[in-house]
């Protein structure tokens, strides 16, 4: 009986040092709704350059590439309809745009073998990246 | 000589089965999120299994009871019923994920579709546990597992910082994405101190018919197998580091980026490597975690009950590892995204350990199980430790999911 | 004897050393001035039941009396003097062959995993 009492008092101190914790926890996080789709758009297209890499060396199989480069078209191209309607500059939506190309066509260089045509998403891959805004460290290549 | 063997390989399919989709899918988001900053949560999760499993072992080995049985024994049916139900279904999410895991492995190899290999995926693990006995999954399929160690051979080859990495090895707060930096930690910790690994291995030591003499043995398997399997999952977590974060992805939220890890490092093996890897590990998992199900509610109920037996002979036992794998295969089938379930399912565990290691304080100190074998000083204060920690896990896992989960 | 430390949620085995259940219910006979006396112990999902509260027992004792007929309306009940040895689990000089206990497991066991190769 008395373990019960104790393990009840011990959820109840639990849940105040949660609730100081997540009072903490909020005031501390910033919730960045724009630079987190960033992140994702990057993460994506940085993907996708080591998938046209890993394709044309041969270290992965075409059905991979194929289906990995479909998913991460889709993940792009729902970044470039929020940032069509989102408020920010035209160059942004202009990347968004860019990266969205750039996925189709190395979708297409894998589906049809062509491996200029894969270099060539490849470097528009790396030429929209490099204009995309960069709101957070947390974005930046490091090399640790 | 004897022990010497038996601790060998003990220690060996611990490491192979240690690695799952959880311990994969959390290092590598934290590699390429956080870099190496997140290493000590593993660390820290490894250390909490370490003392765990010791415990559940040297309770099986002395006591003869694993610990559900002795859950139900201790604290009556009724105090019984809130690990068992909790547990239960952490269980089934869980091992929904590895079915998902091994899916995945298996669609990455063929390029047909995950949610096809579902029920193949669990008619296969099915039949190794309707055939099968407890030795030949235990040592078998963990054995099979050693190829894990791969992801250790990459971190090495890839030559890290060591020193940046041993400084990680003490917490530190974040500098960008709270929220999200703590929900992993939350994940990672979830991932390594799974209940259904003290519990299987407690239930395998009175499958294997361990006594007092076992008790060296348990705690060199327990020490040494966990720490090894640690390591796995930090040697994870560096090439994430290193390939990924590196290659500017910091964001690991498609399956479809897992594979690229180790392509860099070894080429077109690297993808076999890690579909292997993949698949062994998840299907290990998925074996376990039927199995453990079905334990916990025989041994719950006083069920005749043993890997060993066959099927006739304990069918209530194996009714419920059939039944509780081929529902788990649903939520895959129907296509819920597992990488998405791995992480939730993480989260959730890490919250219900309250439920399922607070017992451990009090089985563990009883003379009339224990004997003279009861928890010192430094096994209590473990267990003390964890218990809190579930605590606050319990109640932070969910605010932090919604502020900071994918 | 500690009734509920040392019986209660205990595991029972028969004289072949068969896993039967666990104790899931003690009946005992209240004395004046006497501690009570333990007349059987009761096993099964109706005795669990009722440890939850009396309606889940009713409840579970309907469902037990349609699936099983009359026999499953009650809980299965050992009696106190048939136990034999107390240490690890509690061994009672009965064969669960000859009780209705393992029906339920008997019913498993002939409807679905023997229809499957390799029982």
């Amino acid at each position: 009986m008395a373990r019960i009492a104790a393990s009840f008092a011990n959820t109840t101190l639990c849940f105040l040092l949660g609730a100081v914790m997540l009072a903490g926890l909020a005031a501390c996080s910033s919730s960045n709704a724009g630079g987190q789709q960033a992140r994702t758009a990057k993460s994506a297209a940085n993907s996708a350059i080591m998938v046209i890499d890993s394709w044309t060396t041969g270290a992965v199989p075409s059905h991979y590439a194929k289906a990995t480069l479909r998913s991460l078209a889709q993940t792009l191209a729902d970044f470039d309809r929020q940032q069509q309607r989102a408020d920010v500059s035209d160059s942004s939506k202009q990347s968004a745009r860019q990266l969205m190309a750039a996925a189709g066509r190395a979708e297409d260089a894998i589906k049809s073998g062509n491996q200029a045509l894969a270099e060539q998403a490849r470097q528009d891959f790396r030429n929209a990246i490099a204009k995309l805004v960069v709101a957070k460290p947390a974005d930046q290549a490091t090399n640790p | 000589m004897k022990k010497l063997l038996e601790i060998s390989l003990g220690v060996v399919t611990s490491v192979g089965g240690f690695l799952e989709v959880g311990s994969l899918a959390t290092a590598a988001q934290a590699g390429a999120l956080f870099q190496f900053q997140l290493v000590w949560a593993i660390l820290l999760g490894t250390i909490c299994i370490i003392f765990l499993v010791e415990m559940a072992g040297r309770f099986a080995a002395v006591s003869k009871h694993t610990i559900a049985d002795g859950i139900r024994e201790r604290f009556g049916f009724n105090a019984f019923l809130w690990p068992l139900v909790s547990t239960f279904l952490v269980n089934f999410l869980v091992l929904s994920a590895e079915i998902g895991g091994v899916c995945i492995a298996a669609e990455l190899a063929t390029g047909i579709g995950f949610q096809l290999w579902a029920l193949p995926v669990a008619f296969i693990a099915w039949l190794l546990l309707w055939k099968g006995t407890f030795g030949l999954i235990e040592k078998g399929v963990s054995l099979l597992g050693l190829v894990t160690l791969c992801f250790v051979a990459a971190a090495v080859i890839l030559k890290p910082d060591w020193t940046r990495v041993a400084i990680s090895s003490v917490p530190s707060l974040p500098h960008h994405d709270t929220a999200t930096y703590w929900f992993m930690a939350v994940s990672i910790l979830g991932a390594s101190i799974s209940p259904y690994l003290f519990m299987f291995y407690s239930a395998g030591a009175i499958e294997d018919k361990w006594d007092k003499t076992y008790l060296g043995t348990n705690r060199a398997i327990a020490g040494l197998g966990m720490s090894f399997g640690g390591s796995i999952s930090i040697g994870v977590l560096i090439v994430a580091t290193l390939v990924l974060a590196a290659n500017g992805i910091t964001q690991v939220d498609d399956y479809h980026q897992l594979p690229l890890m180790l392509t860099p490092v070894f080429g077109f093996w690297g993808f076999v490597l890690f579909v292997a890897s993949l698949g062994i590990a998840c299907f290990g998992a998925t074996v376990e975690i039927a199995l453990q199900q079905a334990y916990l509610v025989a041994q719950g109920f006083g069920w005749n009950w043993g890997e060993d037996r066959k099927p006739r002979d304990d069918p209530g036992f194996t009714m419920v590892y059939t039944v509780t794998i081929f529902a788990a295969t649903i939520p895959i089938a129907l296509g819920l995204d597992p990488l998405k379930l791995t992480i939730f399912s993480m989260a959730l565990t890490a919250a219900s350990l309250p439920l399922t290691v607070a017992p451990f304080l009090f089985l563990l100190n009883d003379e009339s199980y224990m004997g003279q074998h009861r928890n010192g000083v430094i096994s209590n204060t473990a267990v003390l430790f964890v218990v809190a920690l579930g605590f606050i896990l319990a109640v932070v896992t969910i605010p932090l999911q919604i502020l900071g989960g994918s | 004897m500690h009734l509920v430390r040392d019986v209660l949620d205990k595991q029972i085995v028969d004289r072949n050393q068969v896993k039967i259940g666990k104790v899931d219910g003690i009946v005992a006979r209240l004395r004046q001035g006497k501690p009570p006396r333990v007349i059987a112990v009761e096993i099964g999902s109706i005795a669990l039941a009722r440890r939850l509260g009396p309606r889940p027992g009713r409840w579970v004792a309907i469902l037990a009396a349609k699936l099983g007929g009359e026999r499953h309306a009650k809980p299965h009940r050992v009696a106190w003097s048939k136990a034999r040895d107390i240490g690890l689990d509690i061994e009672f000089d009965i064969d669960v062959r000859k009780t209705a206990i393992f029906d339920w497991q008997v019913w498993l066991r002939d409807h679905i995993i023997s229809k499957i190769p390799g029982a």
